[in-house]
């Protein structure tokens, strides 16, 4: 088969799938069909018949009635995301970085800084003032009274 | 377009309410239709497309951008919960067509559906898809092998086979 058959096989099958609309042709065959079409009575025929079907087709009266701004809410309140572990990480570290970048963490920083300081200046320089070396003896001496 | 959407599913991803109707009100009506041009039953589309939306806030970190266009990916899963119906509803007909003497008439449920449309309707599953997909959803011949698991050629020749059957139910109105 010569390359010019080849290419007029090709057109024939084009339209014979896609019909007559151009835009419905594979892109980077369009080229090739409307150059074979030119040289062709038989593809120019082939095109009619398909331009008629095309125009069938059309006429479908098959028409979308959902309200799609409605569904989409009752779908986001109603229906729980399902997330892998890495998204449910990573959502999380999201929320994190953006906590950190924006200045709502700062109050609570300074209010941690200060509980801690108060901790550790607390616990370094307090010195109980009751003296519990007695203590064991004096317990016993409680219960002796007992018994 | 493509770049915007992505944005927008990994919007969709983190809960964004906004994100997601976005993509709703641009993705339902093409897949409402489909569904319909499909499964020829409009409750049973209506359930289809719902469906397909809810997996699109559910399982938004399924889709892949560098694989995929989202159109196509959710014409993919639009086209799995068809072929389930279909395969359900076809063993629901087979075993009631055991039961009975009479033929079990196809169900259509719009009475208003131009020839066009029934004949469609009679045309096989997969040539009816193929044509569908192609023609009404305007997607590439890649994208609609994509879908059906197959591959291009396959792709053309359900197409080729698809019209002619076509031209010869509709043969008067030529």
């Amino acid at each position: 088969m010569n390359p010019e058959e080849k290419t007029h096989n090709r057109a024939l099958n084009v339209i014979a799938a896609y019909g007559a609309e151009q835009s419905a042709w594979p892109e980077e065959e369009r080229g090739a069909t409307l150059d074979a079409l030119q040289s062709s009575d038989q593809l120019t025929e082939m095109l009619r018949e398909a331009a008629s079907l095309d125009r069938l087709l059309q006429r479908s009266a098959r028409v979308a009635t959902l309200d799609g701004a409605h569904l989409a809410q009752q779908i986001a309140h109603r229906v729980p995301q399902q997330l892998t572990l890495s998204q449910r990480l990573s959502r999380r570290l999201e929320v994190v970085a953006e906590s950190l970048s924006s200045d709502a963490w700062k109050p609570a920083l300074a209010a941690s800084l200060t509980l801690s300081a108060g901790l550790a200046v607390g616990s370094t320089t307090y010195e109980p003032v009751e003296d519990w070396s007695q203590a064991e003896h004096y317990s016993f001496t409680v219960v002796g009274e007992e018994y | 377009m493509q770049a915007e959407e992505a944005k927008l599913v990994a919007l969709v991803r983190k809960g964004d309410q906004r994100a997601y109707t976005d993509l709703v009100v641009r993705h339902l009506p093409a897949i409402e239709v489909y569904a319909k041009r499909i499964v020829n039953d409009d409750t049973l589309a209506q359930d289809i497309a719902q469906d397909v939306m809810v997996v699109l806030w559910q399982r938004s970190g399924d889709f892949n951008p560098d694989k995929a266009r989202l159109t196509t990916w959710l014409h993919r899963i639009a086209h799995n919960r068809c072929i389930d119906i279909m395969r359900k509803r076809q063993r629901e007909v087979n075993c009631d067509a055991s039961d009975s003497e009479y033929p079990v008439v196809e169900s259509e449920t719009a009475t208003d559906l131009q020839p066009i449309d029934v004949a469609l309707m009679r045309l096989p599953e997969s040539q009816r898809t193929a044509l569908v997909l192609t023609y009404y959803q305007n997607l590439s011949n890649r994208d609609v092998a994509e879908i059906m698991n197959s591959s291009v050629r396959a792709v053309e020749s359900l197409l080729v086979r698809a019209r002619g059957n076509l031209k010869k139910q509709l043969e008067t109105q030529l």
